[in-house]
């Protein structure tokens, strides 16, 4: 078992390294994206920059909004943070891995989406009111199916902790892998792209309001409230994509506190999360962005390949 | 804890399985015909793993014939037919999307609930190839039912044969060389026919739509 004094070091090392890292995810998947398009694309530092620039300015507000659209970035940011511990990212048994489970998580990113979406109908804008309607519809979509989907992670282990699942997962060696953990891991995919606002649900780097749903709820932002907004969404993607690694290919992950494995587990993670970063890059650019209400035929896929491994797992898999 | 192989194979089915529900959510057709290749490459692998595990040489064979008849040949084939009828999009079909997806996850528990019984007697064993063959069986089936282009349904026809073909490789290592083989030629033939049959219909009715068949003048 690990002191606190240590698990706080590992919590330490486990933010700097998320919220270090988001913006080079997001950098990935852009110069992913640009390549395939024959473009050389902006430098991986480019989102550093741009965070840092945004940092720098002042946040201009409008005369009709109220304190909801202020402290919007800071609530919406700090349940990012929240989230970040409830992930296993290097080692195992997680550090503060008693705060909650996955079922939190989910909780969290819901709070995260909800003080956004609010805040953009706070201006009064009509495409933030827009952005809002399209982001909240899309989340009522996905949030039950992404409680599905970790279900059918947890089956195997008995658990909805991610970490119980990890660690399972790391006992088992190949064992772990099976019918059903591939269709959760299809199912999760399909869902990160909902709840990322990436292709070909939503398109990050559109310009036309008129499409836009997560870009149209953060119009009205400015300055270091934009900056937190942006950097959030990277965070969102670093939490997302390093669940998905910690429960599909958990292996590498360390048990022990030894310099030399927690090392070679912190540049397994690395390199984990920038091969599902430009993963996803190669995804969105092999995809045109649907019409909104396609969106819908993506849950109810993923729905069903979540209860078909769930089912797999009690009335298939267990029967042998 | 099963061995490597028997994992494999389960991935492989778990695949074909994907790639069956996938046909039911595309409303292009192209990208319905690359699923049905796709499912049937899982579906070769399957055999390939079979063969390889219970040393069985013969169903190699029938491993190379599905690849070059089902993952080359048959979606060349359908292509060509495509673009000679100038169809893209599945449109008016009899189930939704949504309608569809779902209904291909009742089939994959009614497949469990009926031959999960019979499966510990597969002479394969892995516990979900049975199962996971006669839902894709089902599907296809489904495919045929629920789709108005005749091309369509011509495609289900053939995931039900993909289906088919895993449950004789689950329950006795394939149903004989030769009636494998006669399989085969009988796709083949299907698809030749079909195509006839659709241009022919494009020519009468100016559509492929099967609904145009029910009403007596042209």
């Amino acid at each position: 078992m690990t002191s606190s004094l240590e698990a706080i070091a590992l919590l330490a090392v486990e933010y700097l390294l998320v919220l270090g890292l988001a913006p080079i995810l997001l950098g990935i998947i852009r110069r992913v994206k640009a390549r395939s398009q024959r473009r050389e694309g902006p430098s991986l530092l480019q989102p550093y920059r741009d965070l840092a620039k945004l940092w720098r300015k002042e946040s201009v507000y409008s005369d009709t909004s109220s304190w909801v659209t202020r402290a919007a970035p800071w609530v919406s940011f700090a349940a990012l943070l929240a989230a970040i511990p409830l992930v296993p990212w290097f080692v195992l048994p997680t550090p503060f891995s008693g705060a909650g489970d996955l079922i939190v998580l989910v909780g969290l990113l819901a709070l995260s989406r909800f003080v956004i979406a609010l805040a953009a109908l706070d201006a009064g804008s009509t495409f933030g009111g827009m952005g809002s309607s399209r982001e909240m519809w899309m989340g009522s979509l996905s949030e039950p199916i992404f409680l599905l989907v970790i279900f059918a992670f947890g089956a195997p282990a008995g658990s909805t902790q991610a970490g119980t699942i990890a660690a399972h997962g790391v006992a088992a060696g190949w064992g772990y892998v099976s019918a059903p953990l591939l269709l959760a891991v299809v199912a999760y995919v399909g869902l990160l792209l909902v709840e990322t606002g990436r292709l070909p649900v939503d398109n990050p780097s559109t310009h036309l309001e008129l499409t836009m749903v997560h870009e149209a709820m953060v119009l009205e932002y400015s300055g270091r409230d934009l900056a937190l907004i942006e950097w959030g969404q990277g965070v969102k993607l670093a939490v997302l994509t390093g669940l998905l690694i910690a429960l599909a290919v958990p292996w590498g992950i360390s048990s022990s506190l030894g310099i030399a494995v927690i090392a070679l587990a912190l540049a397994l993670l690395v390199a984990k999360l920038a091969g599902a970063s430009a993963l996803i890059g190669g995804l969105e650019s092999r995809i045109a962005k649907w019409r909104l209400f396609r969106v819908a035929d993506l849950t109810t896929f993923a729905a069903v390949l979540a209860l078909g491994a769930i089912a797999f797992h009690y009335l298939i898999a267990a029967g042998a | 804890m099963t061995d490597l192989g028997t994992l494999a194979l389960d991935l492989a089915a778990a695949v074909a399985l994907v790639a069956a529900w996938l046909c039911l959510v595309h409303t292009r057709i192209a990208a319905l015909v690359s699923t049905y290749a796709v499912q049937s490459a899982a579906i070769a692998v399957a055999a390939g793993l079979v063969a390889y595990l219970y040393q069985a040489p013969d169903i190699y064979v029938l491993a190379g014939m599905v690849v070059a008849l089902n993952v080359v040949v048959l979606p060349w084939y359908l292509t060509t037919v495509l673009r000679s009828l100038g169809v893209t999009r599945m449109v008016n079909m009899y189930a939704s999307v949504r309608t569809s997806a779902l209904a291909g996850l009742g089939l994959l528990l009614l497949a469990a609930a009926v031959v999960g019984p019979v499966a510990p007697y597969a002479a394969v064993a892995s516990a979900g190839l049975l199962p996971i063959s006669t839902a894709i069986l089902l599907i296809g089936f489904f495919l045929l039912i629920s789709r108005r282009k005749a091309i369509v349904q011509v495609i289900g026809l053939l995931v039900m044969n993909n289906g088919i073909f895993l449950a004789g490789i689950a329950l006795t290592y394939g149903t004989g060389f030769v009636v494998e083989l006669g399989l085969a030629a009988n796709l083949l033939v299907l698809a030749i026919v079909a195509r006839i049959f659709l241009n022919r219909m494009k020519d009468t009715f100016d559509t492929v739509d099967a609904d145009a068949l029910r009403s007596l003048e042209g």
